[in-house]
């Protein structure tokens, strides 16, 4: 009877260690196909042409860290990067402010049209942005903001919104109601609660907000190919094409500049994997 | 007039009834415990004192003012929610200084009267602190320390135990009662603790369905249930009840049937019955404590086999079904230091003076109601 028990759970312990097993190897191989191409142009952007089609798989003979000086300088990656960084941090600025407060809203006053506006935010996460391009470009034409940082700017605002609204949102839903109670009977104003007491205790998921818009404004190329003619006020994503094109036989260089642009969104996905995460799952097993 | 006053307070959420509590008056310095199942309208009632609800009908008046317009913060009350409703964001200090900073008290008066508040709840050396880094206990003292430091005319405090463990409970409700007698403010208490209520009340409200039922002092609601719901709810454990028929043949008493016992009403407690117009049917009521119960009692009622026995300690209870009735069955308690057995076989005896009579239309008390009636003295010991 005993034998019998043991066997069960040695059965049992054995099963359980094949899963896993076979779920490590499963996530080994999913990582190896993700971060190998990040390591491969890693690698090849410290070669020269020759190197990198003789020896494509091989570490770098002789690293040429010079291909990240060209481009920086001669590809105006510098340039790009400053382009990014104004059009990155002003949109995101735009929807961290924005969307707390619209947030807060839907979760907790109550108006007419409430529901109505919430599905109409909704409704935004589901449009592609290239839908919606052609008019995108004329009204922007009408409004003379082709070809300007706002031409990335205030797209980029409107298709972040609904995704970061929704997020907050449900955070928002989730705080319990006592706190508001509590807000009133201490006398706080309707901006004193939200700005004292709500906002800060939203800033979780307004972490989230900020670093999920970040790294995808910061990798937008649809808007910048379309709507900035400018080599000046190219961001990153959109210079490197250009670089391409300029330096079509020098894939180091091409590389270096490759990696230069993802340096940021690797560091911010470095440090706040744990918040995104968070966030991520906050976002999507939120409450009606 | 109380202090405080609920005039014909009718609160409705879309046409469904949420509170029809009538008119309650409460005086200064009184500490009210509303206490009923859930769903019964307490804490309905206590945001509709608070100012977080408005009536649908009637008026609330602070020291003689109407109030329905005016906002928590005018009402000059203090809140404490069941989930303590701390900012987990602000450190202790912050917490319990929020409402100075909001009225604008200058920064020094505000660390003297925080610190001051803190150290009345032994909170002191938690001033650093964020809520979640503190215990149930500890977060309650601070919630407490958020309310008294504002100095407000009325506490309102929204089962603000039921978070916590059964000890820290204890300790905690004797806390509260000590602050209360410190203070002296007028406190309105929500649980659905009877025990809670009856141990920290001066006057209990006892509500079901949005209605008042009783409202008196903790002995006055234990000795004299005005209907069945009351008797049952107060009291642990609950009130023993029995099916009987009051009989009037016999001449300056009522013989009560129930099952096969035969019980002989005193002659005051019967004359007033008489007089009440009673019903044939009714429902006997009688607490545990009121039930003799041993394997000999002198002039026993009856004889009952013992189904269950329950050692708490301090007292000891014994479940018994009645020999010779369908079913019926009482709990007693057990003074002897020797348990009882299951299926042993027990005499009891009930105290006739702590006998209770319900009306089965109604549930009302019918023994209270004929005394009032009777305009004896309205206790129940007159049934001796």
């Amino acid at each position: 009877m005993t034998g019998d028990l043991y066997a069960l759970e040695f059965k049992k312990r054995r099963q359980r260690l094949l899963k896993r097993l076979a779920l490590y190897a499963a996530l080994i191989l999913y990582a190896f196909f993700i971060i190998y191409p990040i390591f491969w142009v890693g690698v090849n952007s410290l070669k020269d042409n020759q190197e990198i089609f003789t020896r494509p798989w091989g570490l770098p003979a002789d690293p040429k860290w010079g291909n990240y000086r060209e481009a920086w300088a001669d590809g105006n990656i510098g340039g790009a990067f400053k382009n990014s960084v104004i059009v990155t941090g002003t949109s995101v600025l735009a929807i961290a402010l924005m969307a707390p407060m619209a947030g807060y809203a839907l979760a907790r006053l109550r108006f007419t049209g409430q529901k109505a506006i919430f599905y109409l935010f909704l409704s935004g996460m589901f449009i592609a942005p290239i839908t919606g391009l052609i008019p995108l470009l004329k009204l922007l034409r009408n409004l003379g903001l082709v070809n300007s940082y706002w031409a990335l700017i205030l797209p980029n605002v409107a298709y972040g919104l609904p995704l970061s609204v929704f997020i907050v949102r449900s955070f928002f839903v989730g705080i319990p109601k006592s706190i508001e109670d509590a807000t009133r009977v201490d006398g706080l104003s309707s901006w004193q609660t939200y700005w004292m007491i709500m906002l800060p205790m939203a800033l979780p998921a307004l972490y989230t907000v900020i670093i999920l818009q970040t790294v995808y404004i910061w990798n937008e190329f649809l808007f910048a190919l379309v709507l900035i003619r400018t080599p000046d006020l190219f961001t990153l994503p959109r210079a490197l094409v250009t670089f391409k094109g300029t330096f079509i036989t020098s894939f180091g260089p091409l590389n270096a500049a490759v990696i230069l642009s993802a340096v940021p969104t690797i560091i911010l996905y470095s440090i706040f994997s744990d918040k995104i995460r968070r966030g991520m799952s906050m976002g999507f097993s939120a409450k009606g | 007039m109380g202090n405080l006053v609920l005039r014909n307070i009718v609160k409705k959420f879309n046409d469904s009834m949420a509170v029809d509590i009538g008119s309650l008056e409460i005086d200064e310095g009184e500490f009210i415990v509303l206490l009923g199942p859930s769903g019964c309208g307490k804490t309905t009632t206590l945001r509709l004192i608070a100012g977080l609800e408005s009536p649908t009908e009637g008026e609330i008046l602070f020291n003689g003012q109407v109030v329905n317009a005016l906002s928590p913060k005018e009402r000059n009350i203090a809140m404490v929610f069941q989930d303590y409703a701390l900012y987990p964001h602000m450190r202790v200090y912050e917490n319990i200084a929020l409402n100075l900073r909001v009225d604008r008290v200058p920064r020094d008066e505000i660390d003297r009267r925080v610190r001051e508040v803190a150290g009345l709840l032994n909170i002191g050396h938690l001033l650093g602190r964020k809520p979640r880094a503190m215990s149930g206990g500890q977060q309650q003292r601070v919630a407490l320390g958020r309310a008294i430091v504002r100095n407000p005319k009325y506490f309102l405090m929204d089962e603000p135990l039921s978070n916590l463990d059964a000890k820290l409970r204890l300790t905690m409700r004797s806390e509260i009662k000590k602050l209360h007698n410190r203070l002296g403010t007028t406190t309105i208490y929500v649980t659905h603790d009877q025990e809670e209520a009856m141990v920290i009340a001066d006057r209990i409200v006892i509500l079901k369905d949005g209605r008042i039922q009783q409202a008196g002092s903790p002995r006055e609601i234990y000795e004299h249930p005005q209907s069945r719901f009351v008797a049952n709810f107060i009291g642990s454990p609950e009130m023993n009840f029995l099916n009987c028929r009051v009989d009037p043949a016999e001449k300056g008493a009522l013989l009560l049937l129930t099952g096969g016992l035969r019980l002989l009403l005193p002659p005051d407690g019967a004359e007033a019955m008489a007089r009440a117009n009673l019903p044939r049917e009714a429902i006997l009521g009688i607490r545990p404590k009121n039930v003799k119960t041993g394997y000999q009692v002198e002039n026993p009622d009856g004889v009952g086999e013992v189904a269950f026995f329950e050692r708490l300690g301090e007292v000891n209870y014994v479940h018994f079904n009645i020999l010779g009735t369908s079913g019926a069955s009482l709990i007693a308690r057990w003074d002897a230091d020797d348990g009882a057995t299951p299926g042993d076989q027990v005499q009891f005896r009930l105290d006739r003076t702590r006998i209770h009579l319900f009306d089965p239309a109604d549930d009302l008390s019918l023994l209270g109601n004929a005394l009032r009636q009777n305009r004896s003295a309205g206790s129940l010991a007159a049934i001796g």
